[in-house]
C-alpha cells in the first residue's frame, strides 16, 4: 500500500507536466490565460514599446514596477529620460522632467475584445524561444480574412506573461510592437512606488457629438464599431468613429469643412484636389500619392471624411464610397 | 538649413504655406535639433490657443473707419480730416488687435481632460488613430507608455 502511494507520488510531477503541455496544446487558451496575467502578477522589467506611423518609428524604452492587479509605475529612459507615468487604479499621473512636476490626466484605454479577435483570427503555435532569459511559447495570430494585420505573440508558458508582441500589417509594415529586456517575478514591491502625487482626475463624461456622423453602409469584414468621440479642430467640429475587428483598428474621421476649404489646414500640402462629382463639390482621393497606403479621404457635402486603417486600401475605398451623402446635399440634388 | 533659417520658416510651415519649398528640409532639422523643436512646439501651442479662443466682437466698427480713412474726400463729415482718420484707424486696429490679448485665455486643463480632444493636423489625426491601433494590437498599457509623454504635455 505505502509503495503504491509512493509511485503515485512519482507519477505526480509527469501528471503536471502533462498538463502543462495541453495548455499549450491549445493556443487560444494560453492567448486567453495571458490576457489576465497583469492583474496577477507582480514584477519589474525594462520595457520597449514601438509603432509604426507615417513619419517612421516611435518609440519609448521604459523600466516598469507593476504590483497586481492594477498599480503600475514606469520610468522612462532615452528621449524623455526622467519622467514618469503612475498609474494607481483608475488614476494616473505623469510627472514631466522638463516641467519639474505632476499633472494628473484622463485616458479612457481601449478594454482587450479576445473574443472578437478569436472571431477574426486563427491562432497557432509555432515553436518556442528564449525571452528575458525566460522560456517562450511562440504564437501567431493569423487573418482569416485577408489584407488585415498579423501578430506574433511569445509567452512564458509558467506565468502567462506576455513577454513580447510584434503586430504588422498584410505588407509586413510594423504597426507595433513590445518586448521585455528584462522581466522579473516579485512578491511585493515598496508602496512608496504608488503613492499618487496629487488627487486624481475626475472622470468627466463625454461630450455629446456635435453632428450625426455619417455611417458607412460597408465595413470590412469581421470589424464592428466601437467608440464614437467628438473631436475639434480649430472651430470646425468633428467625430471619430473606430472600428476594430480584435486586432487591426480602422479610424472614420468626420469634419465639417471650414470657409476657405482650399486654405484646409487639415489636408495635406499638395495631395488633395477638388473635383466637381456626382454629390457636389468632392475632395479627391489623391492621398494615395504620399506613397503610403492605408489612408483616403473624400469630402462628402459640407463633411470632410478622413478614413486610416492598418487594412488593404480596396477594403478602406469600398468603406468610404459606402458613406452615404448628408442629408441636407440630398435635399439640394 | 540652420537654425535661424528653420526659425524664419516656422511661421510659414505652421500656416501649411502652399510656398514654403523648404518643407522637407525643415521637417529633417526639427528633428535633429531640439531647440527648434521647442520653439516650434510653443509656436504650434500659442496658435492652437488663439484658434480655440474662437472670434471675439471687434469694440469698433473698424471696416466704417477704414472705409472713411480710404474715401475721405466723399466721408469727409465723418472725419475733419484725413488725419484725424488715420490716427482714429490706427487706434481702432490697435484695439483689434489687443483687445483678444485682454481676454482670459483658457487654461489647457491642467487638472481635468480636456472636454474634446483637439486635434490641429493631419499629423495628429494619425497619432490619434495610431495610438487606438497600439492599445488595440498590444494593450492599453502598451499604448499609454508610447504616448502618455506627448498628451500629459499637451493636457489632452
Amino acid at each position: 500500500m505505502r509503495r503504491a502511494g509512493r509511485r503515485l507520488l512519482l507519477l505526480f510531477p509527469a501528471v503536471l507536466s502533462l498538463s502543462g503541455a495541453a495548455a499549450h496544446a491549445d493556443p487560444a487558451a494560453l492567448l486567453r490565460a495571458a490576457e489576465g496575467a497583469d492583474r496577477r502578477l507582480s514584477y519589474t522589467g525594462v520595457r520597449t514599446v514601438r509603432a509604426g506611423g507615417r513619419k517612421g518609428e516611435t518609440e519609448q524604452r521604459v523600466k516598469v514596477w507593476h504590483l497586481a492587479p492594477d498599480n503600475t509605475r514606469v520610468s522612462y529612459l532615452d528621449a524623455v529620460d526622467g519622467s514618469v507615468l503612475l498609474e494607481c487604479g483608475p488614476g494616473r499621473w505623469f510627472y514631466s522632467r522638463r516641467r519639474g512636476g505632476w499633472r494628473p490626466f484622463e485616458w479612457r484605454s481601449s478594454p482587450s475584445r479576445l473574443d472578437l479577435l478569436l472571431r477574426n483570427y486563427r491562432v497557432r503555435q509555432l515553436g518556442g524561444g528564449v525571452v528575458a532569459g525566460r522560456p517562450v511559447v511562440l504564437l501567431s495570430v493569423e487573418p482569416r480574412h485577408p489584407g488585415n494585420p498579423s501578430k506574433k505573440v511569445w509567452i512564458d508558458p509558467t506565468c502567462k506573461m506576455v513577454l513580447r508582441e510584434e503586430v504588422r500589417d498584410s505588407e509586413g509594415r510594423l504597426i507595433a510592437a513590445s518586448a521585455f529586456e528584462r522581466f522579473e517575478l516579485v512578491r511585493s514591491l515598496p508602496a512608496s512606488l504608488f503613492t499618487p502625487p496629487a488627487a486624481a482626475t475626475a472622470a468627466v463624461p463625454p461630450p455629446p457629438l456635435p453632428f450625426p456622423p455619417l455611417r458607412p453602409r460597408y465595413v470590412p469584414p469581421g470589424y464592428q464599431e466601437v467608440r464614437r468621440n467628438s473631436l475639434k479642430r480649430g472651430p470646425s467640429p468633428g467625430v471619430y468613429l473606430r472600428y476594430t475587428d480584435g486586432l487591426g483598428t480602422i479610424s472614420l474621421f468626420q469634419f465639417r469643412r471650414g470657409d476657405n476649404p482650399d486654405r484646409d489646414r487639415f489636408s495635406p500640402r499638395g495631395s488633395h484636389h477638388w473635383k466637381e462629382g456626382r454629390r457636389g463639390r468632392e475632395w479627391g482621393r489623391s492621398d494615395e500619392r504620399d506613397g503610403r497606403p492605408g489612408r483616403l479621404s473624400k469630402q462628402i457635402g459640407d463633411v470632410h471624411c478622413r478614413i486610416i486603417g492598418d487594412i488593404a486600401t480596396d477594403e478602406l475605398r469600398k468603406m468610404i464610397d459606402s458613406l452615404p451623402a448628408p442629408a441636407e446635399t440630398v435635399r439640394r440634388q | 538649413m540652420t537654425c535661424r533659417e528653420a526659425r524664419d520658416r516656422l511661421s510659414d510651415y505652421l500656416d501649411h504655406d502652399r510656398a514654403l519649398t523648404t518643407r522637407r528640409e525643415l521637417e529633417e532639422h526639427l528633428q535633429t535639433c531640439a531647440a527648434c523643436r521647442e520653439e516650434h512646439r510653443l509656436l504650434a501651442a500659442t496658435c492652437r490657443l488663439l484658434a480655440d479662443l474662437g472670434s471675439t466682437p471687434c469694440p469698433v466698427d473698424l471696416s466704417r473707419i477704414a472705409t472713411a480713412a480710404t474715401v475721405g474726400t466723399r466721408r469727409r463729415w465723418t472725419f475733419p480730416s484725413s488725419r484725424l482718420a488715420l490716427v482714429a484707424a490706427t487706434a481702432a486696429a490697435l484695439v483689434a488687435v489687443v483687445w483678444p490679448w485682454q481676454q482670459p485665455v483658457p487654461s489647457p486643463e491642467p487638472t481635468g481632460p480636456a472636454a474634446r480632444v483637439i486635434v490641429r493636423d493631419v499629423a495628429e489625426v494619425e497619432e490619434l488613430h495610431r495610438s487606438f491601433a497600439v492599445q488595440q494590437s498590444l494593450d492599453a498599457r502598451a499604448g499609454l507608455v508610447l504616448y502618455a509623454p506627448e498628451w500629459a504635455e499637451r493636457g489632452r
